[in-house]
């Protein structure tokens, strides 16, 4: 499979995109301070959805205008399982995994200052509600974060802070089955 | 940004425009240097169009960010880049990594918002109280996002304000970024005769 390494869906706050496993691009998500990126991602297929929620849950007047699916832990969890449930449809019998990161305090002493501990706790309360599990995680602190998600056989997750480089946080690629596939090329 | 008319925008960028020569005033008094601050560009629009045009979500900035209560409730933050924080302490003979430089940049990015909060009081009759400032260095995303979740506010527009520091005769740059919550533009513009 080819895929074009430079090209990529960019998901912008409260937003929330999937892909196929077999999709040219990765999904990229910048900027992550207090919000959560939230990617979910289907072993089995490849295929992964990745939204950048911004708020635990949604107000009890309904969501703000204009607000995308991915703003509230609580209606975002449900649509990435659907998005991904979507796009793999009977194919597969859905292998779920989450990777989450982001939830930082950017500033302390003062009201509204935890919502990023509150955003981490809706997205889990979320993922257990849905019966998914949380396959690896980078979050708290107090540094913003981007957060790449590459669907495919060898899906894997990374992520940086500011001024610093991309760190590889999850794949599902066992690396036995990685060396053997190089090997096979080479031969 | 098409909702708004050529007069209010205008009315905006007078205000930006005075709350800089205010800016300007306190900070010459208080550092002992000369300044001198312009405002090249002056634009109403969305929040996240705001983070584009100050240089894309994931840009490292450093921000001051002050908020501001009463009639009208807003969040003033005055964000630079590394190179434009370095920059700045080079005109003032200071290094930007010491403890004396971070200090310095603090009390600039806390006048300049400060000064335009009195301007937009003076100017509209909208008194504010002004709380004291959260300081950071991140991505503009995470920084903005963060501040705009903790106050649970619905943001619309927002004003931002690209300011030019001279100091004794040499630039420096800053964008400074006024987000009213609710529809607090719209008040602000009414308050100003031009709604």
């Amino acid at each position: 499979m080819t895929r074009a390494a430079n090209t990529y869906v960019a998901v912008r706050i409260g937003d929330l995109h999937a892909l196929a496993g077999g999709a040219p691009g990765r999904l990229v998500t910048v900027g992550l301070g207090s919000c959560v990126g939230v990617a979910l991602i289907d072993e089995q297929s490849g295929a992964a959805a990745l939204a950048h929620v911004f708020l635990p849950e949604q107000p009890a007047g309904g969501p703000r205008e204009g607000a995308g699916l991915g703003t509230y832990a609580d209606v975002a969890i449900p649509e990435l399982v659907r998005s991904v449930r979507a796009l793999v449809g009977s194919r597969s019998k859905g292998r779920f995994v989450a990777v989450i990161a982001g939830g930082a305090c950017m500033f302390s002493g003062r009201t509204g200052a935890d919502v990023g501990d509150r955003n981490v706790a809706a997205v889990r309360a979320a993922l257990v509600a849905q019966g998914v599990a949380i396959a690896a995680e980078d979050v708290g602190g107090a540094r913003g974060r981007t957060m790449r998600v590459e669907p495919g056989p060898a899906a894997s997750v990374t992520v940086r802070v500011v001024g610093g480089t991309d760190q590889e946080l999850w794949t599902g690629a066992p690396t036995k089955s990685r060396e053997v596939t190089s090997l096979l090329r080479a031969a | 940004m098409a909702e708004y008319t050529e007069l209010q925008i205008d009315a905006l960028r007078e205000v930006a425009n005075t709350g800089s020569g205010h800016a300007a005033g306190d900070l010459s008094e208080m550092l002992g240097h000369s300044f001198n601050i312009s405002v090249p560009r002056a634009v109403v629009t969305d929040l996240g169009q705001a983070v584009e045009l100050i240089g894309g979500a994931e840009m490292e900035m450093s921000a001051v960010a002050i908020r501001v209560g009463g009639d009208v409730e807003a969040m003033l933050v005055a964000m630079f880049t590394p190179e434009q924080a370095a920059n700045l302490c080079m005109l003032l003979g200071i290094d930007a990594d010491s403890d004396m430089g971070r200090s310095v940049l603090q009390e600039v990015g806390n006048v300049l918002a400060c000064a335009y909060a009195n301007v937009l009081a003076e100017m509209s009759g909208i008194s504010f109280d002004v709380h004291p400032p959260d300081v950071m260095t991140d991505m503009v995303g995470a920084i903005v996002s963060s501040l705009v979740a903790a106050t649970t506010r619905d943001i619309d527009h927002v004003l931002l304000i690209d300011s030019t520091i001279g100091v004794n005769e040499a630039d420096a740059e800053m964008s400074v970024l006024f987000v009213p919550f609710d529809d607090g533009i719209d008040q602000l513009l009414q308050r100003l005769g031009v709604a």
